[in-house]
């Protein structure tokens, strides 16, 4: 009698997942071949990805690292009021909005300490979180004080700790008339950043500038700009916008564009890059079909041809008593191990490619530095591609694995 | 009863040139010991597969097994499709030595030895496997491949294999047919010492009529059918 009759479908698929890894590493000829066809097909294709996913996000890079390139360029005068920022404001897509005044007003005159004038300078209004600023740089708390461009602050020779002399001139009844203020610099903006001459003021400073011209105001002192006036303006003449990212530019100015309002943007420039993406992904799309066909073709070539020179093994497991489904499972298990033993193998040769591309080629890169390059989730996607076509070539000898008889053992003598 | 059929038949092929196997009537009792014997060609072997619950009948009047002392319809299970019972049964209650003792060539002879007691979740080993590996003489053969073994201990170790997870019938089918006479002679009598010592059940097909008056066997001979092509086999 049998001392037990407990066999179930868990052992007897745990114990085929054992004989399969057994019967891998027996015929670990056999396998170490499969696993250097896949890996050589799977390795190139890695490349490949890294090299289109260095180069774009390389592209991509410069140019979220160019500000500029988020910026939605308002054209022309328009009456913008605290409703119309407030609904800005909200937007998901926005990353920085400050008002801005007309453009006629918003110059202003210098004089450094030797008194040696700077006419008509642009004053931009600026605050935190403008992405034209450096990080870590301070921006302005009241009108009085400023931050000069890197061209401007050699032109006019300032000296860290030193005032600047700010004028605003304006002609009433045909009498030129100007307000004298003291400007505190209190920094310094790259030219990296901003390759120009410009004042980057608070808001202030340019309400200031539109009152006095406009003759609202009779005089300006250096009192006077630390008497905060943004909250007591209703309309603006426009806007400095800037979208949250790249992909976020188009749907921000599409929106101001609904509202009638003229706009501009390095759209161009981006499309281009977007326009190189898809080029790039579209044709390695096809090079990683044809790849991934051919590997599924030979995986599941090999394995089928596995499957009818070991027939009679597999015979023996379902004389046995193994399940059809065991037997069924074992090519599928020795697909997926094989198809991780080449996706570890292709990584390995990845990452020397990679190291070598990004060598020589990187350090003729902007930013960054590297030209090829896998992100985890690109790692991921890779992996599941790899063992989906494993486990689909695998279906074929599994099939034919399923249809084999128990009896064949006992025929075959 | 162990085993008890009635009217088992199975088929191969199609038409006039189909193979016919009949089973008229057959009782094997615990501990019993028969012999299929007959002709090369005549259908010992696909009688095996038909109580060794490999292939399907093509009829059954009456075709049970006995599991301890519990009778199982094995007709009734190939007609309800329960492949997984009967794999589980064959699993559990049958033990085959095959003609070239088909043992599995990525699996060590220790490995071939147990691969039924890993399937029905058994200790690896115990008193009477250890007993049954030194009767054979596979004690310093555990560690090695098939591939590595002679032919006669190839076959030894096939018998452990067979017998190893302590079936209650096995089915042996020419098992000493690759070996020269005198060393067939020791396999078989090492064979009968185990199942006699054992009480395992066993139906020997075989066409050498002097082991099977040797061993004491009961026969069932193969006899051609009256109509069309293949045997009946009858006592």
């Amino acid at each position: 009698m049998p001392e037990s009759s407990n066999q179930d479908a868990p052992q007897s698929r745990l114990e085929g997942l054992r004989l399969a890894l057994q019967d891998l590493w027996h015929d670990r000829r056999t396998t170490l071949v499969l696993v250097l066809t896949v890996a050589s097909i799977i390795a190139p294709l890695m490349l490949l990805f890294g090299l289109k996913t260095g180069v774009i996000a390389t592209l991509r890079q410069d140019l979220i690292n160019d500000p500029r390139n988020l910026e939605v360029v308002v054209f022309g005068a328009h009456r913008l009021d605290q409703r119309w920022f407030a609904a800005i404001a909200q937007r998901p897509d926005l990353g920085f909005l400050i008002p801005r005044t007309r453009t006629i007003n918003a110059t202003i005159d210098l004089v450094n300490r030797e008194r040696r004038p700077f006419d008509a300078i642009d004053m931009i209004p600026t605050a935190a979180g403008d992405p034209l600023l450096p990080p870590g740089l301070p921006t302005p708390v009241h009108a009085g004080q400023v931050l000069l461009t890197e061209t401007l602050a050699k032109r006019v020779g300032w000296t860290p700790g030193a005032p600047l002399t700010g004028y605003f001139r304006r002609s009433r009844n045909g009498t030129p008339e100007h307000a004298q203020f003291t400007l505190e610099p209190i920094g310094v903006i790259p030219e990296s950043q901003v390759a120009r001459e410009a004042v980057f003021t608070h808001l202030d400073l340019l309400i200031a500038s539109e009152d006095y011209r406009d003759g609202l105001r009779a005089g300006l002192s250096d009192a006077d700009l630390h008497v905060p006036s943004a909250r007591t303006r209703t309309e603006f003449a426009g806007a400095r916008v800037y979208a949250r990212d790249l992909d976020a530019v188009d749907t921000l100015a599409a929106a101001l564009r609904a509202e009638g309002i003229e706009v501009r943007t390095q759209a161009e420039r981006i499309e281009t890059v977007r326009a190189f993406d898809r080029t790039l992904s579209f044709i390695l799309r096809v090079i990683a079909l044809i790849g991934l066909t051919g590997c599924a073709l030979a995986l599941g070539g090999a394995l089928w041809v596995n499957v009818d020179r070991k027939r009679r093994d597999l015979a023996l497991l379902r004389l046995f008593g193994f399940g059809n489904g065991t037997v069924v499972l074992m090519p599928v298990v020795q697909s997926a191990v094989i198809a991780a033993l080449a996706l570890v193998l292709a990584f390995v040769t990845y990452l020397f490619g990679a190291a070598a591309f990004n060598r020589t080629l990187g350090q003729n890169l902007t930013g960054q530095g590297y030209v090829c390059r896998l992100e985890p989730e690109h790692l991921a996607a890779a992996a599941a591609a790899t063992l989906l076509v494993a486990l689909l070539a695998a279906v074929a000898a599994g099939y034919r694995a399923s249809r084999i008889d128990p009896a064949e053992c006992l025929r075959g003598g | 009863m162990l085993l008890d059929c009635t009217d088992l038949s199975y088929r191969r092929g199609h038409g006039d040139q189909a193979f016919r196997v009949l089973i008229p009537a057959l009782r094997l009792g615990a501990g019993e010991m028969i012999a299929l014997t007959g002709e090369s060609g005549c259908g010992k072997s696909t009688a095996l597969e038909l109580l060794g619950l490999v292939v399907r009948p093509l009829s059954a009047a009456r075709f049970h097994f006995a599991i301890a002392g519990a009778p199982l319809d094995i007709a009734a299970l190939w007609r309800a499709g329960r492949h997984g019972d009967l794999a589980r049964t064959r699993a559990a209650a049958i033990g085959f030595v095959l003609q070239t003792g088909g043992l599995l060539p990525y699996l060590s002879v220790a490995g071939n030895i147990g691969i039924n007691r890993r399937l029905l979740r058994l200790p690896p080993r115990d008193a009477a496997l250890d007993a049954m590996i030194d009767q054979l003489q596979l004690r310093d053969l555990l560690d090695k491949t098939p591939a590595q073994l002679s032919v006669g201990q190839y076959q030894r170790a096939s018998i452990a294999r067979a017998l190893a997870h302590r079936p209650c019938l096995v089915l042996a089918d020419e098992p000493t047919s690759a070996l020269d006479p005198r060393l067939g002679d020791e396999v078989m009598d090492l064979f009968f010492q185990l199942v006699e010592r054992l009480g395992t059940s066993v139906v020997l097909a075989t066409h050498d009529l002097g082991r099977v008056r040797t061993h004491g066997l009961r026969e069932v001979r193969a006899a051609p059918l009256t109509a069309g092509f293949g045997s009946a086999f009858a006592a």
